[in-house]
């Protein structure tokens, strides 16, 4: 009796102290929340601004919302390309005469055109083929005089750009850059410059760098190969089935005039958002961003992904042989990271999978030591359309995928039929507290956590006050939504398959 | 006159004035810009203290986000482990985390972090050692306490050691599976030696070595608070954290650590090409490079210049941007702070360009050497390093991080700022110098992973080929120690099988043996079966044709040499499957009969095997190490059981024997089936068996 007494004691103490750190931890989001600032133009572009003054330095994010799920057959890879075509500078940026370098693009095109058709056209002829490669080549040579090789790359190196960078992710393009704060007119002037003029020069040369891109990242490492075939089983339809790379013989084809029409629907101003966080003025920003990117023309409305993925009909197997050891994924889908369910969804990801004490870690590795290593993967390829959560495991020595699954199965089927307990709901909860502080301690993380937030929710606000759903999921929850969406049903499973062992 | 001067000025003033409106609009990208002053750096205050036991802190208070961050270095390292136990660092690293303390297990540990979202996590790399932790301050008591008496009082528990031993277990078996791991860990080992330190890897010998005594006695010779320094960084009060670590880690006290220097790197400037063959690719890894040196090298500012030049302007701009031939691609001369880097430059890049890109990279190298890079050039690269500077001091983490890195590895807190100024004077000159002093591209060692089938050209147009062997050594057969009695016992029951083989006098008078065979190979989901023959002379003599669809091949192995015959020509057959083949003979009971003073034989007592009551015995001969089970009644083998390294890694095999028949006298299994992890591989049926043929002479002939 005295004990339980104690018990309670000690619980009214652990709450009221979770309590009251959520207390400051509210308050020091509200009080970082007050120091951001949002402007629209006219055109429809926004800006984001975060003034932190602690050390003269800013940090830059360009977030086009646009990415691999906006691609159809034939174009699979081009948000990527893109994003490598948006270094190659602009009519003043990387060129000697762009009058004269045109007219030697337009040839090239046509020239490239011709090329495809014969090489893979009936009866190819050789020696036509050759021909035209030569005359490709001299072609290639004689644009290559007019180029300033990575004029752009090296102007933003110059100023002491830290973190020049960009990505294609399937949800969106980012572009990134540090600079010391002072240099935020010349940011200004040369992005603006970027998006308003872009010249998509040394097209075909850099197309041959994404395909080894491609290679390296994908079609040369075991995960890499996996992944692709996990996605194109687990979305029959919705585009997050292609990889972001895309396929290589849609590279081998993609256009110039391909790009430009791509560019010229998905990089209007109102498809642009921006964050600057740092050492910066808000007013002094949204001056300047009037100056330099109202000159990008408003535009129509580009178009919107289509296809939905539909219900699934029955589980899916994929099987990736090649040359490694066993590797399994197992992948159930689940709707866009906007819906209700997501937060309940989050703890579910949290509590089977991440850390050294979820259920996974604890059956797989420690307990029955099957596997070396267990993980999630929640919002899995992108957040933005329905996607996937899922569950990973590497087996151990000598074991294999099967008793690996068996196990994965029992934890499924476990958060489906018993609540999780109050220590793993806290641990979920204060684990995203922590993740979500130490998101906001550099300014290229915040930047890019404000334009994550503006698109994919349409409000910045909403990344300091994801808290707040987090803390009302409640055991039941859990429950109901791992009843709902982790079903053998609604479930793709891929393995990695040693070559002399497939079957 | 001079009032009309006047006006024309003032028409001017007012054009160029209207300009300068217009043009207040926006100035274009390439145009001059006047930056106004960057704020100067706010630097905070770092605090040193040095505890009375010789704990080392540095701290710095940053009341911005509720949360305290720490990490902490020792000097220890995989350098100081024995070779014969090499895995012992890492796993002491690990293990110190994992394996609880006196006072909480290693799973009360993972369970009471993750709750409060708190992290602690150990490891010990090359030369080092850091204990790193993480939090919301809120839980500093209950953190802080964990932390020290993880660092204090581990108990290293045996379960947590068997779960690092299968991670490292595991980590070896998948080492292949990655092409830029296998690339990676082979250049080093080219570079600093196979054997050395500095890039020898843990084999499942080395691991199956490490007991619980080996794991305690190396946390305690680095482990105490005079090897430990400490940075700590977040929302405190450094008089009252100091106080609280005092008292985290009172009464562990100062003593005396004997740490010798480590150990010095040898190396040889030579030129070598190698190549390790990956034929599931088709790109190719490449690395060339030699040893590099230390950070404290007065030639680093202008080392930095010419790394970034070389990378960027040359190596990137040419072969990635203008040729195409490359997503990344690097220069680099590489320098660490206690013992010599590496140069390195890389590239992966389509099969059919390997050795193009290869040629292109040397040529960055030695244009280097021969040309003073231009001015803009060298501008750029200075514009970069000393532009980029601020960055170094943007948050409070990184500021007093890498102080504690200086000061760990004896080099002056200011070591950056001393680098800026150096940068800030490097000259084309100093560039030119440094790259003819420290470029060698006639001495550099190449590295090539790929699938040589694919090149451009052979391999060997840039020099000899040296071929790397990356199979994993196999892992040692895990047998109770081997006493007298188990080893007379087992020698006298194996004498009872050759008995009922059909005894040990018919059976040394087997010279050879001739047979047909129908083999079936299991082949991904299918099955396929073609005619053999095999041909044996005892003991190192075998000849084996085989009937595909794609025509008759022929592998011959006589002795030290083997060569492989098809339809397309010949070709060597490789060293690890001819030493494969002759460790199978070698583990036919016959054979064994013959040759039995060669092995030792452990009696293991009785299991079951394929689901019957068998006898297990253990064969040794040399590394060849496996089991026979032998039918407990008719005292016949049933088959046998080994690890083999197959081309996806370690596998446990197992052949089943049945279908004995008479031959001359001698019982010879006429049915075999052999298996892999449990899956079926192959399977024998014999047609014809008979012994002692006379042969051809010509019969195992490898001619030149």
């Amino acid at each position: 009796m005295k004990q339980k007494r104690l018990f309670v004691l000690l619980i009214i103490l652990v709450l009221s102290l979770c309590l009251m750190a959520s207390l400051a931890l509210a308050q020091s989001f509200d009080s970082m929340k007050k120091k951001v600032s949002e402007y629209t133009l006219d055109n429809g572009m926004k800006f984001i601004v975060m003034e932190r003054h602690d050390a003269p330095v800013a940090s830059f994010h360009v977030y086009a919302n646009v990415g691999a799920a906006n691609e159809v057959n034939g174009i699979t890879g081009i948000s990527h390309l893109l994003e490598h075509m948006a270094f190659k500078g602009t009519k003043t940026i990387g060129t000697k005469d762009y009058d004269a370098e045109k007219k030697i693009f337009e040839q090239m095109d046509k020239l490239y055109a011709e090329i495809i058709s014969t090489k893979y056209g009936l009866n190819p002829d050789t020696a036509k083929l050759s021909a035209l490669n030569t005359k490709f080549t001299a072609l290639q040579d004689e644009a290559k005089k007019y180029v300033i090789n990575n004029e752009l790359f090296d102007l933003f190196m110059q100023q002491g750009d830290a973190g020049i960078n960009a990505y294609t992710s399937n949800d969106a393009t980012q572009y990134i850059n540090s600079l010391p704060s002072n240099r935020l007119e010349f940011w200004m002037s040369v992005t603006s410059d970027r998006f308003l003029n872009p010249v998509f020069r040394e097209f075909y040369k850099e197309k041959k760098v994404v395909m080894e891109e491609r290679r390296l990242s994908l079609e040369n490492q075991p995960i890499g190969r996996l992944m692709e075939d996990f996605l194109a089983s687990a979305f029959k339809a919705h585009p997050y089935h292609h990889s972001v790379v895309g396929h290589m013989s849609d590279l081998l084809k993609i256009t110039r005039q391909d790009v430009a029409n791509y560019f010229k629907e998905y990089y209007q101003a109102r498809n642009l958002t921006v964050a600057i966080v740092g050492d910066v003025k808000a007013k002094e920003v949204f001056k300047l961003a009037k100056i330099y990117f109202g000159r990008l023309p408003k535009g129509p409305a580009p178009r919107p992904v289509r296809t939905v993925e539909p219900e699934q009909w029955g589980e899916r197997i994929v099987k990736v042989s090649v040359q490694s050891q066993p590797i399994l994924l197992v992948g159930y889908h689940r709707p866009a990271e906007t819906d209700p369910d997501d937060a309940a969804l989050s703890a579910l990801a949290n509590i089977i999978g991440q850390g050294r004490s979820s259920r996974l870690w604890e059956s797989l590795v420690k307990d029955k030591k099957i596997a070396i290593q267990t993980g999630t993967f929640n919002g899995f390829p992108g957040t933005k359309f329905p996607n996937l959560v899922a569950f990973v495991a590497v087996p151990a020595k000598n074991h294999t995928n099967d008793e690996c699954l068996e196990l994965i199965e029992k934890e499924i089927e476990r958060i489906k039929n018993e609540p999780v307990t109050a220590e793993e709901l806290t641990k979920f909860k204060q684990s995203t507290k922590k993740g979500v502080i130490d998101g906001m301690k550099q300014n290229a993380s915040i930047a890019s956590t404000l334009t994550y937030f503006e698109v994919i929710h349409g409000d910045w606000g909403k990344a300091f006050d994801q808290i707040t759903e987090i803390e009302k999921v409640t055991p039941e929850d859990i429950m109901r939504v791992a009843k709902k969406y982790l079903t053998v049903k609604n479930r793709t499973i891929g393995e990695i398959v040693p070559e002399n062992e497939a079957e | 006159m001079n009032k009309k001067i006047f006006k024309i000025t003032g028409l001017l003033l007012v054009f160029v004035l209207g300009l300068s409106v217009l043009s207040f609009a926006q100035k274009s990208p390439k145009s001059k810009f006047d930056f106004p002053p960057l704020k100067k750096i706010n630097i905070p205050k770092v605090k040193q203290i040095e505890l009375t036991n010789g704990m080392k802190l540095f701290l710095v208070e940053d009341h911005d986000y509720p949360t305290i961050d720490m990490r902490a270095m020792f000097h220890t390292g995989s350098v100081y482990e024995p070779a014969d136990k090499v895995g012992l660092a890492s796993i002491t690293g690990d293990v110190l985390r994992t394996g609880g303390t006196k006072h909480l297990s290693g799973d009360e540990i993972d369970k009471k972090l993750e709750t409060m979202a708190a992290s602690i996590e150990t490891g010990i790399g090359t030369t080092s050692g850091y204990a790193s932790v993480s939090m919301l301050k809120e839980n500093l008591p209950e953190v802080l306490g964990i932390f020290a008496d993880i660092l204090r009082n581990p108990i290293f528990a045996e379960e947590k050691i068997e779960l690092a031993k299968i991670q490292a277990r595991s980590a070896i078996a998948r080492r292949n599976d990655n092409v830029h791991a296998i690339t990676g860990r082979e250049f080093n080992k080219l570079i600093y030696g196979a054997d050395s330190p500095y890039a020898r890897r843990p084999e499942y010998a080395t691991i199956d070595a490490i007991q619980q005594k080996d794991i305690v006695d190396f946390y305690k010779r680095f482990f105490a608070p005079n090897n430990m320094m400490i940075a700590i960084w977040g929302d405190f009060k450094t008089k009252d954290m100091v106080k609280k670590i005092k008292k985290a880690f009172a009464g562990w006290e100062k003593r005396e650590l004997n740490i010798p220097p480590i150990p010095k790197v040898d190396y040889k400037f030579h030129f070598s090409v190698n190549y390790i063959e990956k034929t599931d690719v088709n790109q190719t890894n490449i690395m060339v490079g030699y040893i590099g040196g230390l950070m404290n090298n007065p030639d680093l500012p202008a080392l930095n210049v010419m790394n970034k030049i070389l990378s960027f302007e040359r190596m990137f701009k040419n072969i990635r941007t203008d040729k195409g031939l490359a997503y990344s691609v690097w220069g680099n001369y590489g320098s660490n702070y206690n013992y010599p880097g590496v140069f390195t430059a890389g590239a992966q890049t389509k099969s059919g360009s390997t050795i193009n890109a290869i040629e292109l990279m040397l040529q960055e190298m030695k244009r280097m050497k021969e040309e003073m890079v231009t001015e803009e050039e060298l501008q750029r690269a200075k514009d970069q390093f000393l532009n980029s500077f601020v960055f170094n001091f943007d948050s409070r983490g990184k500021i007093i991080n890498r102080m504690l890195t200086y000061a760990f590895y004896g080099y002056p807190l200011d070591f950056a700022a001393q680098i800026k100024q150096g940068v800030e004077k490097v000259t084309r000159e100093d560039v030119f110098r440094v790259a003819k002093k420290y470029l060698k591209p006639d001495q550099v060692q190449i590295l090539v992973v790929g699938n040589q089938a694919e090149f451009d050209k052979p391999l060997s147009t840039l020099g000899k080929v040296n071929v790397i062997d990356i199979s994993i050594p196999e892992p040692k057969v895990e047998a109770p120690e081997a006493t007298t009695e188990s080893l007379e016992k087992g020698e006298q029951f194996f004498l009872k099988t050759v008995e009922a083989m059909g005894g040990m006098e018919k059976i040394s008078g087997l010279k050879n043996f001739v047979s047909s065979l129908v083999l079936t190979q299991v082949v991904g989901p299918n099955e396929m079966s073609f005619d053999a023959k095999m041909i044996s002379e005892f003991p190192d003599k075998l000849k084996m044709i085989m009937k595909t669809p794609q025509g008759e091949m022929e592998i011959i192995v006589n002795g030290e040499k083997a060569i492989m015959k098809s339809p397309m020509g010949s070709m060597p057959f490789p060293e690890n499957q001819r030493k494969s083949l002759l460790a199978n003979s070698a583990r036919d009971p016959l054979f064994i009969a013959k040759y039995l003073k060669d092995y030792q034989i452990q009696f293991l007592g009785n299991k079951k095997f394929n689901d019957k009551n068998a006898v297990d015995l253990l064969f040794s001969k040399g590394d060849n190490v496996f089991h026979i089970y032998f039918d407990a009644k008719t005292l016949l083998p049933m088959g046998s059981s080994y690890q083999e390294t197959l081309p996806t890694g370690p596998a446990t095999v197992e052949e089943f024997v049945d279908d004995f028949r008479d031959v001359a006298g001698v019982k010879v299994p006429f049915h075999s089936v052999g298996k892999a992890n449990g899956k079926k591989q192959s399977e024998v049926v014999i047609k014809d068996f008979q012994f002692n043929k006379s042969l051809d002479a010509a019969t195992f002939t490898i001619e030149k």
